[in-house]
């Protein structure tokens, strides 16, 4: 016959067993959580110096295969660099949203933009490329709604050269050519051709 | 003092004395030691007669363990049940009784010792894979050849075996001859072309390295890893693998001298009118090239004589370049390729001689693709792509801003597109009028689409998608083929309208 303090110690380290064990997984899960917390989700938003200017932003559809431009009111920055960054910026805040016309990655930004007699360079950060839908039509809108909404703020530019965290990159998920430079004027031609984007 | 003395002492103190090597026993008892998934799950190859497959390994107590339901289920009739602590299986008509956490197993009624307990988990029982041979031979009664470093299992002497000679005629090139079809990934990198056979059981006694005395292909290695066999070819220049129609013959060589033994002879008097039955493949095809030069600074201009009518169909993406994920089991890759393989036979059977770049798992850079259209001399080079936005086929041409283009004997590498985007144009229009004729929908667009921009030929891009929401449509033989009838229709009737 077990003594009855043996049988309640034993209660009371079985209790004190599973308890622990529950605490173990409410960590885990924590543990788990505790990155995506921490991680930017979107864009910093634009910087609000300067005073307040029409930006057009070129917004990628995917279900019509074709961008539109909508305006918008945003305080820029004097330097043409931080100009191109903060419009970019909002242009890519615009897709964040799950309902977006065109979603884009979860942490999606632009690190950087470059401008030199009349050529940007744009640096894209990791999760944009890396979390990039793959496909030819989707890939052509993201870089087309980028270049255009560009040149469409930045009259001087160009030719647009697009890096990926600092690096030349083959294609922006398989089939966007990121090796050449881009003719903002070829751009803007193929923007005019599919913008009605009627067809599959 | 004999164990269970001290353990009748130990009861005898009092509780205040006892709680903390108790807690400490409960919690050993509580906590033993789970079984988790080898680092980046690792797998056993099993290849047999019935046809091959793999089955996951765990890690346990330092071993490595294979479910024996797993292996078996595949290989005949499976019953198993439980009794008590005791875990019987039953294959035809073979017993075998396990019992958790023991190493001793019954196998048709005689006693065996395994290296390591067994256990279970998630109710899979689980053995060790050292001792894997000893339990399925007597229950198979059929010979188990087991590469345990190399986790490769042979039943009933499955196996593939391969011969590789260095010939000099045609080219120069290394045949390798297998005894069954094969259908390896191949991979490139500086200096080697790989080939891994996943599904294949490719079996060599050794790890072999065959020396040639030959100025381009110096070696070839077999070795066997990680659940797969690999052959590598070494050289000092870019190789190229050609598969036979029947896929038993594997021959390597150099790209230009591969190229030029697989050009396709352009037929003197094509067919008057197109033949719907698809016509099967007239010359092997070139699969992949390896060791990628630097791309060239200028691409050859076409001669001045019309060149023949040779088509090249670039089937896109390929080994672990996969392309887009279109749904949770359905490739870019796997999409492109069947279409292509489609549009080969159908432009084959329209008498149009036509040149596949890819016809396996194999891996291509963009700048091969365009070295290997443009040394083909193709007059026409069609891309395929595979996507799920929108509805029907998509044709594009490529993004060029506009160049004067360029006269004399090179074309620049980066716009050797310029001189013929007219041609891709009318090409791209031409497939467009078919594809509309077979009731596709279409669209006609630019697009920065490697590798485009380096083809010296009329050049375009399909990218197919399905006419409705339902993905799997892609990968359905009418839907491809509907498709494929449709551009090779395009293509001949490009032909014929002159396109240059």
């Amino acid at each position: 016959m077990i003594p009855r303090h043996l049988k309640i110690t034993f209660a009371l380290m079985m209790t004190a067993a599973l308890a622990t064990g529950i605490y173990v997984l409410i960590l885990k899960r924590h543990a788990r959580q505790a990155p995506q917390t921490t991680e930017l989700q979107q864009p910093v938003a634009p910087p609000t110096a300067g005073p307040p200017v029409n930006v057009a932003l070129y917004i990628a559809d995917d279900r019509q295969g074709s961008l539109h431009r909508e305006d918008m009111s945003l305080r820029l920055p004097a330097d043409p660099a931080l100009r191109a960054q903060a419009v970019l910026r909002a242009l890519i805040a615009r897709y964040m949203p799950k309902d977006s016309p065109h979603p884009l990655p979860p942490g999606a930004d632009v690190n950087d933009v470059y401008i030199v007699n009349g050529t940007a360079v744009v640096d894209l950060n990791d999760a944009f490329a890396a979390g990039h839908r793959s496909g030819v039509l989707v890939e052509e809108l993201t870089v087309l709604s980028l270049l255009q909404t560009l040149a469409a703020n930045l009259p001087g530019i160009a030719q647009v050269k697009i890096l990926v965290n600092g690096q030349e990159r083959d294609t922006l998920a398989g089939h966007a050519d990121l090796t050449n430079f881009y003719d903002v004027a070829t751009v803007n031609r193929v923007v005019a051709q599919i913008g009605g984007g009627s067809g599959p | 003092m004999r164990w269970t003395e001290r353990g009748r002492d130990w009861l005898r103190q009092k509780p205040v004395q006892r709680p903390l090597p108790a807690l400490a026993l409960v919690l050993l008892l509580l906590w033993p030691p789970q079984a988790r998934p080898a680092a980046g799950q690792e797998y056993l190859s099993v290849y047999s007669p019935r046809g091959s497959f793999s089955v996951p390994l765990q890690q346990y107590g330092g071993r490595e363990y294979v479910g024996i339901l797993d292996l078996l289920d595949p290989l005949g009739e499976l019953g198993a049940r439980q009794d008590g602590r005791k875990w019987k299986v039953r294959f035809d008509s073979m017993e075998m009784e396990f019992q958790d956490d023991k190493a001793e197993v019954k196998v048709g009624g005689k006693r065996l010792e395994m290296a390591a307990p067994f256990y279970f988990q998630a109710g899979r029982g689980m053995v060790p894979l050292s001792s894997i041979v000893p339990l399925l031979s007597p229950m198979l009664r059929e010979p188990v050849e087991f590469h345990e470093s190399a986790r490769r299992m042979f039943i009933a002497g499955a196996a593939v075996h391969f011969t590789a000679e260095l010939v000099h005629s045609p080219a120069d090139a290394v045949v390798l001859n297998f005894s069954a079809p094969v259908n390896p990934s191949i991979a490139t990198e500086p200096g080697r072309l790989r080939m891994t056979f996943v599904r294949e059981p490719l079996l060599h006694p050794s790890p072999t390295t065959i020396s040639f005395d030959d100025k381009y292909v110096t070696s070839l290695t077999y070795h066997e890893a990680e659940g797969v066999a690999e052959l590598a070819l070494n050289s000092n220049v870019p190789l190229l693998a050609r598969f036979s129609t029947d896929r038993k013959s594997i021959t390597v060589g150099p790209v230009v001298q591969i190229i030029a033994q697989a050009r396709p002879q352009p037929t003197a008097t094509p067919p008057p009118a197109p033949s719907s039955a698809p016509a099967p493949a007239a010359s092997p095809s070139p699969a992949a090239p390896a060791t990628g030069p630097t791309p060239a600074p200028a691409v050859a201009a076409p001669p001045p004589s019309a060149p023949p009518p040779v088509v090249v169909v670039d089937a896109s993406h390929g080994g672990t370049e996969t392309g887009a994920t279109l749904s949770d089991n359905l490739l870019e890759k796997d999409v492109t390729l069947g279409i292509a393989q489609r549009l080969h036979n159908d432009l084959e059977g329209r008498g149009l001689p036509t040149m596949l770049l890819r016809n396996s798992d194999s891996a291509i850079s963009l700048d091969q693709r365009a070295i290997l259209a443009n040394t083909s001399r193709a007059r026409f080079y069609i891309s395929i792509h595979a996507g799920t936005l929108g509805a029907g086929v998509r044709l594009y041409t490529a993004l060029l801003p506009p160049i004067t283009p360029a006269s004399g004997p090179f074309l620049p590498w980066d716009s050797a597109q310029a001189t013929f985007l007219s041609s891709s144009q009318t090409l791209s229009g031409d497939i467009a009028s078919e594809l509309a004729k077979a009731n596709v929908a279409t669209r006609q667009m630019a697009a920065p689409l490697p590798p485009l921009n380096h083809i010296a030929a009329a050049a375009i891009a399909v990218e197919v998608v399905p006419s409705g929401a339902d993905v799997t449509q892609l990968n359905s033989p009418a839907y491809q083929e509907q498709v494929a009838a449709a551009i090779a229709a395009g293509v001949a009737r490009a032909r014929q309208g002159g396109t240059p």
